[in-house]
């Protein structure tokens, strides 16, 4: 049945299906042919998409394309450059500090690279920054957008294994740092390769002035983050509140959207969740085969044969991982690999909130890998220019981006309390 | 061609009718959840909000999926049909279409018998029969199997022209 299963599923991948009816397809040939009463698909697609953590996926990603739309994230962008724009190469680590920022708003890469891109591409032009380089640094800064909470992929982690969002949550800022420290001292380090100019001299009224009208978007992460950590918020109705923060400051107080481009966003974003929604619907069929016919036990036995040394193992999964994320798009990998990878992880007494933030860290690595690189074709529509120089350009920061996951990974060796 | 001018027409006007629904029903999401947070803070709590959100949810899934579904927007891998010749690329887009198809058949059939199955119980906190929560998915899959329908319609068309 596994073989049935795999095959089916690749063949349907291989010829253009999209990848939630492959998954679908594919689960439904095995249950024909286990005689098991078709009924089951049903049941199996309302009960994993009639969750209430997953409100969060759309609200998220509303609220995501609401900020990177408006002009609160431009004026995100003015204050962080007027903190450190002094710096030789200053904008780079600006579009760095700026994305971590971003990434505590928003819960998916693609909108922390428009969020990004958009305000500080021409700023880069007008300075002299090579623009292949720079929209590249974007895009590897728009991986740290799903590891900084809050995040759609450890959402779905957390529904899929059963851990709490929030305990991912509160673990994610410190592998996004690191990320962050990472793509700032190669960033620092291509400055003084190509003689990158310094910024605007600092000064304190600046910063005050760009502080005052960046504000209230300075306020959400607060708003966001602390609600959930206090346990005044579910993360669900925090990103409810996101969503209708970021609609109040966009209409009401720095009026850059109407009601008519709103509808014209949501109509966008339910699509986007919808996507995501989807392929979590029929994976309730695929992981019902799963569970079923104990296939990620049998994965989990022909990995342990190889070895049972728990870092090898581990480095082989993030292998995996990475090379998932070459081919796959971030929400469907975490779909489609956690039920698969579970029981592995369990046997070898990994912490699954551990685990679901190696995972969110390694596949976030995944949104910058062509063919399938989602931030790179958004860096690419923003500044036309074509993928494979954005592809070439971003090379040094993937590499210090794999030495930050690899880090994090075997972190636990040297601090054994990581996760709290 | 008359048959494909209906169901093409059709098809587009479908598409309309479920964009507007899924905002309307992500605009209730974000309602719902809303009022769930300022009941809880300065009333009494809720019991229904979070079930209508769910199911709020459930229903907009499937209605996105299908607009999702006529734009060709849900991800796949397509770089392996690409570098085929252009009659085994139509070749292949038919075939996913059908395969496609016959997924949304098996859940419009065994989405109606389920509602006729489980249909008549009463959810938790709303009480409303269970079959309108169920029926997002029948529903939805006959969408989709329209939308494919007419997408095979179009591409065998194409084709046609093509040869003139």
């Amino acid at each position: 049945m596994t073989a049935l299963l795999f095959s089916v599923f690749f063949l349907g991948l291989i010829i253009g299906i999209p990848i939630a009816f492959a998954i679908g397809i594919s689960a439904v040939t095995v249950l024909i042919n286990g005689d098991v009463n078709l009924l089951i698909i049903v049941q199996r697609m309302f009960a994993a998409t009639d969750s209430f953590p997953l409100i969060a996926v759309p609200f998220f990603i509303l609220a995501g394309d609401l900020l990177s739309r408006g002009a609160i994230s431009h004026r995100l962008v003015t204050f962080a450059d007027s903190l450190l724009g002094r710096i030789k190469g200053g904008l780079s680590v600006v579009s760095v500090i700026a994305g971590m920022f971003f990434a505590a708003i928003s819960g998916s890469g693609a909108a922390t690279t428009a969020a990004v891109g958009a305000p500080l591409i021409p700023e880069l032009k007008k300075r002299n920054y090579r623009e292949d380089s720079s929209i590249a640094l974007i895009a590897a800064s728009g991986c740290i957008g799903v590891v900084i909470p809050p995040s759609v992929p450890m959402v779905l982690y957390a529904v899929i294994a059963d851990q709490s969002v929030t305990q991912l949550f509160k673990n994610g800022f410190l592998p996004g740092v690191l990320m962050g420290g990472v793509l700032i001292g190669v960033s620092l380090f291509q400055a003084h390769k190509y003689n990158y100019p310094k910024g605007i001299m600092f000064s304190w009224k600046n910063l005050w002035s760009t502080f005052k009208q960046s504000v209230w978007g300075l306020m959400m992460p607060l708003i966001i983050l602390g609600g959930i950590f206090s346990g005044y918020f579910t993360p669900s109705e925090a990103a409810a509140v996101a969503v209708v923060y970021s609609m109040f400051v966009s209409l009401f107080l720095y009026r850059d959207l109407t009601l008519k481009d709103i509808s014209k966003i949501m109509l966008g974003s339910a699509k986007t969740s919808s996507i995501i929604m989807l392929i979590i619907a029929c994976s309730g069929i695929f992981g019902w085969v799963l569970a079923n016919w104990k296939i990620p036990e049998t994965v989990a036995m022909g990995i342990l044969s190889v070895s049972t040394n728990k870092y090898i193992i581990m480095l082989m999964i993030s292998i995996i991982i990475l090379i998932a994320g070459v081919f796959m798009e971030t929400s469907s990998a975490v779909i489609l690999l956690t039920p698969v990878f579970l029981p592995l992880v369990q046997m070898l007494g990994i912490n699954l909130v551990h685990f679901g933030i190696i995972f969110t860290v390694g596949i976030s690595i995944g949104m910058i890998t062509p063919p399938v690189a989602i931030n790179l074709f958004v860096g690419s529509s923003i500044t036309g220019i074509p993928i494979e120089r954005i592809s070439k350009a971003v090379i040094p920061y993937l590499v210090g981006l794999i030495l930050a996951f690899l880090l994090y990974i075997y972190l636990p060796i040297f601090v054994p309390a990581i996760i709290f | 061609m008359a048959v494909a001018k209906a169901i093409n027409q059709l098809s587009n006007l479908v598409y309309r009718i479920s964009c507007v629904i899924v905002v309307v029903l992500l605009a209730a999401m974000v309602v719902v959840t809303s009022l769930q947070i300022i009941c809880r803070v300065f009333f009494t709590a809720l019991s229904w909000s979070e079930e209508l959100a769910r199911y709020l949810l459930v229903w907009s899934t499937f209605i996105g999926a299908g607009c999702v579904y006529k734009t060709g927007g849900h991800i796949a891998v397509t770089i392996v049909r690409e570098t085929l010749p252009k009659n085994a690329q139509k070749f292949l887009k038919i075939l996913a279409h059908v395969l496609c198809g016959v997924f949304f058949v098996i859940a419009t059939y065994y989405g109606f018998k389920y509602m006729g199955r489980q249909g008549s119980q009463l959810s938790a906190a709303l009480r409303i029969p269970m079959r309108y929560i169920y029926m997002a998915i029948p529903v939805n899959s006959c969408v989709m199997l329209l939308h494919t329908v007419n997408e095979i319609s179009q591409i065998i068309n194409s084709k046609e022209v093509t040869a003139q």
